[in-house]
């Protein structure tokens, strides 16, 4: 019997995943399968897209994100941040719960990485949550859930990844994130109010009552750290900074800041924080180098025509077709990781987004906020890895506790699917749309 | 003092696809620095920055994938491993490694040799004016170099009797 080059390649891209190979590596030897069975392609297109793949300029805001991130953790920035909003919130029932949420949510407006804001924000909440008598449970699926809110709320990788590869603006997808961002964490703030109020949580007692005096001094005194996500996203909207200048601009600011204002800064910080940022890319972008030569070899396969062909005698209607990717997205999302599962998936599927008549950005915000359940979905759950460390947990117990948050998030993706508007007013009444 | 000198090469050699990773992701983030603040403060950027950038991006990429696979921790789905006894995690665990290393060399072959063409009629950069065919030596030698990291981990673990503990460290707590 005789197989088609597609299946050949299908099997081996499967079978190297079930046997735990890389995923770079299983991208790469799937594809040299293919050239060597197949034979209609060059050899030399190995090397020739994997660094063509790379050699790619908005690519390197990632990296730099996560610099700054990690720079802004170490400068104190976070650390003033969580007191503010805790001074907001943290009296009322679950304070402590609903802070955590909101805090992740101002820091996702600084960091583009999920399990980075869990642990920037969980570090110094889940043990004060576990101080005031919050069962770790309730501390570690708080913290593991906010931090999904960071892929949604610009700047974010997952949304740099997409907009490079599915050939829309990054502008526009980091406009179009902001009022499903907000969305989703007020959804998520509820839900942790919630359950709270349920297991009689009382608020923070160190929190004193809510003084507005004593909260602008707060807001003084942390004037700069707050300033963070002005200075970063203001100099994306404004037109004046392209995303990798602006990841630049926050690195830049995250170091006067931490050395100069907060003086929290060591130049040891310097070198973690830039090996934090290569070892991301190391350990991530190679993944779209190997899967650009992935990507030719679909191309020259048709793969997207035939999948989309297959789609569209099953359904043509846009929300059947949403909604099964959707279903696609949160299966494959317990294996894989964020980035991998975006990068391998979104050439695929571009191609029959347009046939169906799907708005790209519309589709990029859906994508994002299922690969937000990703995170959290064991047993490959990123989230719940960082947040189980922290609260000293297994991530069996988190995986519980976080259930109710998993339906909130997938309430809003939902409503995010069947009302398109929430993704795309922004980006169309700023020009943005198309 | 050989001996000193043996233990400063054995540091360098341990540690010298993390230095120089660090080095190529900060030449970076000074190129774009450079480049934002010549655009506002004299309104015009400075061509080079562009393209060193890119290329010290390039080369952090894979400085830092030997790094990684070094670390053991390239993104891999790894729950199925769960289900079985630790000795037959290990035998798999192995048996992905020989193809991986493998096909590394593999592919190592056949990028050097598009290099090698690539030189005979050599393609400068616009505006770094360097062959780019060097730049592209970045590939081959990171998979070599993956490759060597490897066999020396599967070395250290074999005469250190730990080679178990490759499958058996917590592996669902992955560090990002």
């Amino acid at each position: 019997m005789e197989f088609s080059v597609m299946t050949i390649v299908l099997i081996t891209l499967g079978s190297m995943f079930l046997l735990g190979m890389p995923i770079f590596m299983s991208l790469a030897i799937a594809s040299i399968v293919a050239l060597l069975t197949g034979g209609y392609l060059p050899m030399s297109v190995i090397h020739n897209s994997i660094f063509d793949g790379l050699n790619i300029f908005p690519l390197l805001a990632i990296p730099c994100f996560v610099i700054a991130g990690t720079l802004m953790e170490y400068g104190n920035i976070t650390n003033q941040i969580i007191n503010v909003v805790k001074q907001l919130v943290g009296r009322m029932h679950g304070g402590l719960g609903i802070t955590t949420i909101l805090a992740c949510t101002f820091f996702a407006a600084i960091s583009g990485s999920g399990p980075g804001t869990v642990a920037a924000v969980g570090t110094i909440l889940i043990p004060a949550m576990v101080r005031s008598g919050y069962s770790k449970d309730y501390a570690g699926a708080v913290s593991s859930s906010g931090g999904t809110i960071g892929l949604l709320i610009p700047p974010s990788n997952p949304m740099i990844i997409y907009a490079i590869l599915g050939n829309v603006s990054v502008t526009a997808m980091f406009t179009a994130g902001f009022v499903p961002g907000f969305i989703v964490g007020f959804a998520m703030s509820m839900t942790a109010w919630l359950i709270a109020r349920r297991n009689g949580y009382q608020g923070d007692e160190n929190t004193p009552p809510f003084n507005l005096i004593t909260f602008l001094k707060t807001c003084r005194q942390s004037f700069f750290s707050l300033m963070t996500p002005v200075v970063i996203l203001g100099s994306i909207y404004s037109g004046l900074c392209t995303p990798v200048e602006a990841a630049v601009v926050a690195i830049a600011y995250a170091l006067v800041v931490g050395f100069v204002i907060n003086r929290a800064l060591r130049p040891k910080h310097i070198y973690k924080a830039l090996l934090e940022g290569a070892l991301l890319s190391g350990a991530v972008l190679i993944i779209v180098g190997t899967s650009t030569l992935f990507g030719k070899i679909l191309t020259f396969e048709q793969a997207p025509q035939k999948l989309a062909a297959a789609v569209m005698s099953f359904s043509t209607n846009p929300h059947v077709v949403l909604l099964l990717i959707i279903g696609v997205l949160i299966i494959l999302g317990m294996f894989m990781e964020t980035l991998s599962t975006i990068i391998i998936l979104v050439p695929v599927l571009m191609p029959m987004l347009k046939l169906v008549g799907i708005d790209p950005v519309h589709f990029g915000i859906i994508l994002v906020v299922t690969n937000e359940m990703a995170l959290l979905t064991p047993p490959l759950g990123v989230n719940l890895f960082v947040s189980s460390r922290l609260a000293k947990i297994s991530v069996e117990r988190i995986s519980v506790a976080v259930l109710p948050f998993l339906a909130t998030l997938i309430s809003c993706i939902l409503l995010f699917t069947f009302v398109p508007q929430i993704s795309t007013w922004l980006p169309s009444i700023l020009g943005m749309g198309n | 003092m050989s001996n000193k000198t043996t233990s400063i090469y054995r540091k360098i050699f341990d540690n010298f696809e993390e230095v120089l990773c660090v080095v190529c992701v900060g030449v970076m983030v000074a190129c774009l620095m450079l480049q934002v603040g010549m655009r506002w403060t004299t309104g015009s950027g400075v061509a080079w920055t562009e393209e060193l950038s890119r290329y010290s991006f390039l080369w952090t990429v894979f400085f830092a994938a030997i790094l990684v696979a070094k670390q053991g921790a390239h993104v891999r789905i790894s729950a199925q491993y769960l289900l079985m006894p630790p000795k037959y995690r290990l035998f798999f665990r192995m048996f992905t490694d020989v193809i991986w290393v493998g096909f590394n060399l593999y592919l190592a072959w056949i990028s050097w040799k598009v290099i090698q063409g690539g030189l005979l009629y050599p393609e400068i950069s616009p505006t770094l004016k360097i062959v780019r065919g060097y730049v592209e030596m970045i590939i081959p030698f990171a998979f070599v170099a993956m490759s060597f990291r490897i066999v020396e981990g599967y070395f250290v673990r074999w005469k250190k009797g730990t080679l178990l503990g490759l499958v058996q460290e917590n592996f669902e707590v992955e560090e990002k």
